[in-house]
């Protein structure tokens, strides 16, 4: 009972308390936030990197730092945009190192045939909606795009960030985050055209 | 509105951020501009198609490793026990100068006490001992990182300032609380947990904590 009890209190408190409990030493205060925040950061990571072997490091690198560098988060800003931060520069990092010991499979756009991609994957393009083919499509899609733009895009399209909370974190002029937003998702219409007509289509 | 400010616009009229008179705006310019409406139509499609991409989770075994990562840190940290210098250093001067006062400040009060027996200022004093807890608590002051340290500065400082009101008052809960106190803590730990980090640390640190031990010595000898 008092353990239905812990689950239910720590689960209702803000991200605020909890990183103030961590830093007193309350180990379930720490993996609560990671309960809560292993999916989005997972699923940017994988977004950003575009890579399973990179994402894994870059997960485990970005809790890490997060919990190291808790002290430096200031309490009453928005904490989840501090830890996409720490996600995205432990990404840059990992991919960096990656970069070092072995070359990435670049994807051109010019090579990039999405909706041969889904009919590789499965017979309907609904039904590769289903097996979750949309995600590689997309995954792929943004590999295409340039560090800058593919960072914003995530941020705002994924994660659903304001553009100010984006400049914010980034520290990056308001204007430049719109205009970066703006191109990605014109790039992004682009090379998903196909995608997407064949999903009316379907 | 004229096409150049309507294409700024719409990104925020498809993810529904422009409101008001704005999105007013931009809803009956694309009446009239086939272009941008067909412009939007596209932007929405592609945000609808980005928006069926689902989370993706972690696997159980690389959330395993993740916890016991962060885990291994929080053990090495304990063990190498620098936490301890720097949490002190980072106390200073704020948190640092709230303790000594608080020692040293429960220190004369004890020695007056027994001539004025000024019940008020027991009273403040106990305030600002709970205030110092709180700025402690803001400092980060993890007793996990400081476990000895941290405990018997607090409980040293509740101590002194119990003990006087136990002398005003005495009554049998104040007393017991303040025997259980000194069973946890006494002062000669305080200074030799101090001792030992004077001894392991250096320049402005080493500094700060002589003052700290030569405060809570001049205490003893009152």
């Amino acid at each position: 009972m008092s353990a239905v009890w812990r689950v239910e209190l720590i689960s209702s408190l803000s991200e605020d308390v909890l990183v103030g409990r961590t830093l007193e030493g309350d180990e379930q205060a720490f993996e609560e936030i990671l309960r809560r925040y292993n999916k989005p950061i997972y699923s940017f990571i994988i977004n950003y990197v575009g890579d399973y072997d990179v994402a894994q490091d870059a997960f485990q690198e970005a809790f890490v730092r997060a919990y190291r560098n808790l002290k430096r988060y200031r309490l009453g800003t928005n904490f989840s945009a501090w830890l996409h931060k720490v996600a995205l520069n432990a990404s840059k990092d990992c991919l960096k190192k990656r970069y070092r010991t072995q070359r990435i499979e670049v994807h051109e756009s010019e090579d990039f045939d999405p909706v041969a991609m889904l009919r590789d994957n499965g017979p309907s393009p609904e039904e590769a909606l289903e097996k979750r083919e949309l995600q590689a499509v997309v995954r792929k899609a943004l590999s295409s795009l340039s560090g800058p733009h593919r960072e914003v895009i995530l941020l705002y399209q994924f994660q659903g960030f304001s553009y100010e909370e984006i400049a914010r974190s980034l520290r990056c002029p308001l204007g430049t985050v719109k205009s970066r937003i703006h191109y990605a998702m014109r790039r992004l219409e682009e090379l998903l055209r196909p995608v997407v007509r064949e999903m009316r289509l379907g | 509105m004229k096409c150049k400010k309507a294409r700024r616009e719409l990104l925020g009229f498809v993810d529904g951020s422009l409101e008001g008179e704005g999105r007013r705006a931009v809803a009956e310019h694309l009446w009239v501009c086939p272009q941008c409406a067909e412009e939007e139509r596209r932007l929405r499609s592609v945000a609808e198609a980005l928006g069926r991409v689902r989370a993706v989770a972690p696997s159980p075994s690389l959330l395993h490793s993740t916890r016991s990562e962060v885990a291994a840190l929080r053990r090495g940290a304990l063990a190498r026990g620098k936490g301890v210098v720097r949490g002190i250093w980072h106390l200073s001067p704020t948190a640092l100068a709230v303790v000594a006062v608080l020692v040293v400040g429960s220190g004369l009060l004890m020695a007056h006490s027994a001539t004025t027996g000024l019940k008020a200022r027991e009273l403040r004093q106990l305030q600002q001992r709970i205030e110092g807890q709180g700025l402690l608590r803001q400092a980060h002051l993890s007793q996990r990182e400081m476990p000895q340290l941290a405990d018997q500065m607090v409980l040293a400082g509740v101590e002194l300032v119990l003990r006087e009101v136990v002398n005003l008052s005495p009554d049998s809960a104040g007393q017991q609380g303040l025997e259980q106190l000194k069973r946890r803590v006494t002062m000669s730990k305080l200074e030799d947990s101090l001792t030992s980090l004077v001894g392991r640390s250096e320049g402005r640190e080493k500094r700060a904590l002589t003052q700290l031990l030569r405060a809570i010595e001049d205490i003893e000898k009152l």
